[in-house]
């Protein structure tokens, strides 16, 4: 069996190893458009500001390929995909068949045409290569200044690698505060005060307009309101939309995403697809979503490999979830934390002492939601306990206790989760 | 393959479980001076949650499919495909917290460790002791309310 | 501490904790069933209310630095050679509460303990000794009435039908201890060693669990004052039924299970209400005569259609060889006689310490009596009462019995170190107490390995000494009193015991 995954990150690297665990004979080839070895793309703002160096980049050990009996063929695009073939085609015209086809071809920036951002100075930021690129930027300029367009997790994880490299940085949110995806509002203010306690300027409510350059060198940002802002590097971090391009006239159904069945099949026979390039069924939601994080992305790509190796696996659906830092305080965000509307069942539970905030969200007996700052310990049971769609409302008094654990739920659930191999 | 199972109904709450972990995993491998001088502090990898008149001693459960792997940023926590077992390689860890957030079982915690000058906040998981035959929270628990096993 | 009534503040022990050593686990706060050990998280630092610790030792075994030592408090009172501390501790501790002191184990005051002053012979040159591990060694024992004489026909098979016999692999038993008085893991603790050993375990008078059923071809079920849990089913699952007359540690007076014991697992199997006491009279109120122990002993024997051997356990009091020989007569296939070191898991104090007698001097004189009336084998003989090693075993065999009857030891092998707070439901070992955070203290896999270890360990012994003695069958040991002599005793002491002076 011929495999070939598109894309070399999250969603390939977990569908390469379901299926070498699958199929021991199965031929694998990975074809990536970034010349690299296999490395953690959510970490390149951390190797930018010098974090961590370049070892703790690569996502699997150098004898990745080899151990997996891949054949890497990086630094290579795919243009296009015939079905009817069973082959996809590269950037110089090489073809490659396949018996069975993964596209992980993840995101793309999204790059609205704001005036002036042709040119040096502007940057996107979701690459190795941006990162190495922006930090030779800054790194070239005396007292550099910079404004970030997007108050995202992005934007804001490359202002702090700035930041931290001596940058002067803006961020500017067109939203009223700042991650709107992932925070409430009072999380989200918080959040903001790190940031400006931590000498960075934020804007929010406001958006550039126009990109200035005298000479073709940036020299500031004109806000949508009128106000300029002084810099030299813009970052263009409004958010990542699913990267789809190539795939046009293939067959393969499209909405935002990729559409894929609970097991990352596409509509075309053969031919899957996993990570932040589909769009597949929201746990919460209960309808297809593009849910552009790690978690999302290494599940999709491990179902996708094990059923393309004939093991078929069930998507149990996505839930979204991410936990970061900000110079030094921590958050963590799963699935939804706003109560989207008060009178539709919707409940919610907070806790607040001093620098941690906890708060949790409940629809109909049900957890959807936790957020919390400044406390990390054993947050993950929440996860379990959405995923079990179990009824809380017994135990919400305990629910956001320091030491919350498995002996306040059901011994049923207990005894179901940690007797039995996990 | 074997891991160590929690026996709830057995479990005295006597923390022993998490003194031998975290002796296990010192310099010295002795319990006091494991607390009492090692510089950053080594922290158990089991918990012992306790309700009295409940307790349970809890960690990592190497799952097959690791939701922990799953969510890792940069690959510090792999699936060791010879024995299954799920590691965690400290000097790699980003301390992002990713993994905190995926266990279903609340397994992973926080350590200090200490690369070159600098002291770093990583994640800290159970290894079910690899210079072990039979993990040290196994041979400490006093009521064999940890048991070392393989339930397919 | 404060608000402490000075006048009853004397307290026993000390817990000594070398702060430099302890790191902090909290072992011993939550091991501690009195609430002696505590942390204090401001000073993050574990401190001890001495007057709480009843030198259980929990604490100071589960500390993984060994930092604690539990010593007896240095405070002292003048010396008295009268007035003993413990004298004077109960006395205040009475003037204060006005109340009769409960205590729990066996009589613990500094009796003559006979079992120190037997010694046993042994085979020298004109006798061959055996090697136990080379030679068959019997250790196999029948309790129950033994026809005075057998009939055997042509072929060599005995015709004669014998009463009904328990089957022992060992001449060791597991004493009576109710399931509320110890918990339900403690009885499977004993259930299953008895099952593993080929001996058995007697319920005592708290009824059989149902989910203890399993174990009932190994199980003395007892009937004892209160009835509790008495239905024909309970009799017909034992192996052989007991009633429960007297009990060593409190000879003539009744059971008190306190209603915060009583909880759902023992109501159900006393057939009592939950929370309610469970109280035992003192006497029967059908037996006030041997005619009547008679009537009852025939009532069981009936209701089980003779197919299980009927025990009936006394205390061992003064005129214990009389009593025994009417229990005899009365139709008992078993007589147990508990001595005055017997446990318990509640009585009075002053009742414990000074009332019956060793069982030692018992058996002899009941062995003694029943010989001279020619009925010693109409009954087998079971001993209690402070058996704590296989020499008291085989002595007390020597002397006269069949076997013998262990609880104190038992409950030892599973953690017990004597506290004797048995009557406070609170045991930091698990065994006293139905309390589920304590009970569990108890796990009955390893509680049954350990009894087993221990019977195994004591059994092999037995056969060394009778190895040592040429004998190669326990049974050839029973009241042989030839083979002990006595140390250190009066001629009287030697006379109740039956046995002559070492060098004679
Ligand atoms: C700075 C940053 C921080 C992040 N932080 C977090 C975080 O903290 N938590 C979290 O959950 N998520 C985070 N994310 C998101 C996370 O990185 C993505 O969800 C994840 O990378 C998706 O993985 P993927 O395998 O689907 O695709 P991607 O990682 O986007 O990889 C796509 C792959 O496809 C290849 N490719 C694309 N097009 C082609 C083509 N035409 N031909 C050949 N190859 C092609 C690319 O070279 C690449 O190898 C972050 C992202 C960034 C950029
Ligand atoms: S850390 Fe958690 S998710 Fe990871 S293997 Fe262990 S139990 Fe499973
Ligand atoms: S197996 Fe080893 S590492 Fe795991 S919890 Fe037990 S002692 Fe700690
Ligand atoms: S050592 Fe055993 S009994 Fe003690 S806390 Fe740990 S699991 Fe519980
Ligand atoms: S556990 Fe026992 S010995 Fe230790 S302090 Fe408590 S009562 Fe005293
Ligand atoms: S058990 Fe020992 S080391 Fe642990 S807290 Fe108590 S005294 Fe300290």
């Amino acid at each position: 069996m011929k495999y070939v995954i598109i894309g070399n990150s999250y969603a390939g690297v977990f569908a390469i190893e379901a299926i070498s665990r699958l199929d021991a004979g199965g031929a694998i080839t990975v074809i990536s458009r970034e010349p690299y070895h296999v490395y953690a793309r959510a970490a390149i703002h951390e190797y930018m500001d010098g974090a961590i160096g370049e070892s703790r980049m690569y996502y699997r050990d150098k004898d990745f390929y080899e151990r997996n009996r891949v054949t890497a063929m990086l630094g290579r695009t795919v243009t296009q995909i015939l079905p009817e073939q069973h082959r996809v085609v590269l950037d110089d015209g090489q073809k490659v068949d396949y018996d069975r086809l993964m596209i992980g071809a993840g995101g793309v920036p999204i790059t609205p045409p704001i005036e002036g951002s042709k040119g040096p100075g502007m940057f996107t930021f979701t690459t190795w290569d941006d990162a190495k690129a922006l930090r030779d930027w800054v790194k070239a300029r005396k007292t550099p200044k910079a404004v970030v367009i997007g108050g995202g997790l992005i934007g804001l994880q490359c202002a702090e690698g700035l930041k931290h490299m001596g940058v002067d940085v803006t961020v500017v949110e067109l939203a009223d505060y700042v991650l709107v995806k992932a925070l409430d509002r009072f999380a989200a203010l918080r959040v903001q005060q790190w940031l400006r306690d931590n000498g960075l300027n934020v804007v929010t409510g406001n958006t550039v307009a126009s990109v200035s350059r005298v000479k073709g060198a940036i020299t500031g940002v004109k806000l949508k309101g009128g106000e300029r802002l002084k810099c030299d590097t813009v970052v263009l971090s409004i958010g990542v939309r699913p990267n789809t391009g190539f795939l046009e006239g293939s067959g393969i159904k499209v909405d935002r995403g990729i559409m894929v069945d609970n097991s990352m099949q596409t509509n075309i026979r053969d031919v899957f697809a996993a990570g932040d390039v589909t769009e597949a069924e929201d746990f919460l939601r209960k309808r297809p979503e593009v849910i552009p994080i790690i978690p999302v992305a290494t599940m999709q790509g491990r179902i996708a490999g094990s059923t393309m190796a004939g093991r078929k696996e069930v998507y149990p659906g996505g839930l979204s979830q991410s936990a970061f830092q900000f110079f030094g305080k921590s958050v963590i965000s799963i699935g939804n934390v706003i109560s989207i509307d008060k009178n539709g069942g919707f409940e919610e539970i907070i806790s607040e002492d001093g620098e941690v905030y906890k708060k949790a969200v409940l629809r109909d007996g049900m957890l959807v939601g936790v957020l919390s700052m400044n406390f990390v310990t054993r947050i993950g049971i929440y996860n379990s306990i959405i995923r079990s769609r179990m009824n809380v409302s017994g135990i919400k008094d305990k629910l956001l206790a320091d030491n919350f654990g498995f002996l306040d739920l059901p011994k049923e659930f207990r005894d179901e989760m940690l007797t039995k191999p996990g | 393959m074997k891991v160590v199972y929690p026996r709830e109904q057995w479990c005295v709450a006597c923390n022993l479980c998490e003194v031998a972990c975290m002796t296990e995993h010192s310099k010295t491998k002795d319990p006091l001076k494991a607390y009492r001088t090692e510089k950053p502090r080594p922290v158990s990898r089991t918990r012992v949650e306790y309700r009295p008149p409940l307790a349970i001693s809890i960690m990592c459960r190497h799952c097959a499919e690791a939701e922990c792997v799953e969510a890792c940023k940069n690959g510090s926590l792999t699936r060791n495909e010879v024995t299954g077992r799920i590691e965690l390689d400290q000097d790699k860890c980003l301390g992002c917290w990713m993994c905190i957030m995926a266990c279903p079982y609340g397994a992973i915690g926080q350590v200090t460790r200490p690369v070159g000058q600098e002291e770093r906040r990583v994640a800290n998981k159970c290894d079910l002791c690899p210079d072990r035959e039979v993990p040290a929270c196994v041979s400490a628990c006093p009521n064999r309310a940890l048991v070392f096993e393989d339930r397919g | 501490m404060l608000y402490k009534n000075p006048y009853n503040n004397y307290f026993d022990y000390v817990v000594q904790r070398d702060l430099d050593k302890c790191i902090r686990c909290k072992a011993c706060v939550a091991q501690c069933s009195y609430g002696a050990n505590f942390y204090d998280a401001d000073r993050d630092v574990i401190y001890s209310t001495d007057a709480n610790c009843v030198g259980c030792m929990r604490c100071s075994t589960f500390c993984p630095t060994d930092c604690i030592r539990i010593v007896r408090n240095p405070d002292t009172f003048r010396p008295n050679a009268n007035w003993k501390d413990n004298n004077m501790k109960d006395l205040y501790k009475q003037a204060g509460t006005g109340g009769i002191i409960i205590t729990g184990m066996g009589n613990d005051k500094p009796y003559t303990n006979y079992w120190e002053h037997m010694v046993i012979d042994a085979c020298q040159v004109t006798n061959p000794s055996i090697d136990p591990l080379r030679e068959p060694m019997e250790l196999r024992t029948f309790l129950g009435r033994k026809p005075d004489r057998i009939e055997i026909d042509k072929k060599g098979d005995m015709t004669t039908k014998l009463a009904p016999q328990l089957v022992l692999e060992t001449p060791i038993m597991f004493s009576a201890m109710s399931y509320g008085s110890i918990n339900y893991n403690v009885c499977e603790s004993v259930a299953r060693a008895a099952k593993e050993l080929g001996t058995y375990w007697n319920t005592g008078e708290g009824g059989l669990p149902k989910t203890l059923y399993q174990y009932g071809e190994r199980t003395i079920v007892q009937c004892a004052s209160g009835r509790f849990g008495v239905s024909p089913e309970y009799l017909g699952a034992g192996a052989a039924i007991e009633i429960k007359i007297g009990q060593g540690a409190k000879p003539g007076i009744g059971g008190h299970l306190p209603g915060e014991k009583v909880l759902e697992g023992i109501s159900e199997t006393r057939m009592i209400p939950v929370g309610t006491d469970a109280i035992s009279p003192a006497p029967h109120h059908d037996i006030y005569s041997i005619e009547d122990l008679k009537q009852l002993i025939y009532a069981l024997k009936e209701a089980t259609h003779y197919e299980k051997p009927v025990s009936v356990k006394i205390a061992a009091v003064h005129n214990v060889a009389a009593i025994a020989s009417g229990i005899a007569r009365a139709g008992a296939d078993i007589i147990a006689i508990d001595g005055f070191r017997g446990g318990t898991g509640a009585a009075p104090k002053a009742i414990r310490d000074n009332v019956g007698i060793p069982i030692e001097v018992a058996i002899a004189a009941v062995d003694e009596r029943l010989r001279q009336e020619g009925i010693r084998n109409a009954v087998s003989l079971v001993a209690a009462g402070g058996f704590r090693s296989s020499s008291d075993v085989i002595k007390a065999i020597a002397l006269g019995a069949d076997a013998v009857y262990i609880a104190t030891s038992a409950l030892m092998s599973l953690g017990c170190t004597l506290c004797q707070q048995c009557h406070r439901g609170r045991c930091a070992w698990g065994i006293t107490t139905n309390d589920p955070e304590l009970a569990k203290r108890v796990n009955p896999e390893i509680g049954a390995e350990r009894l087993v270890n221990l019977i195994q360990a004591w059994s092999n012994e037995i056969k060394e000494m009778l190895g040592l003695m040429g004998i190669n069958c326990i049974e050839s040991l029973k009241g042989n009193r030839d083979r002990l002599r006595g140390v250190g005793l009066s001629e009287v002491e030697l006379t109740a015991l039956g046995i002559q002076q070492a060098g004679m």
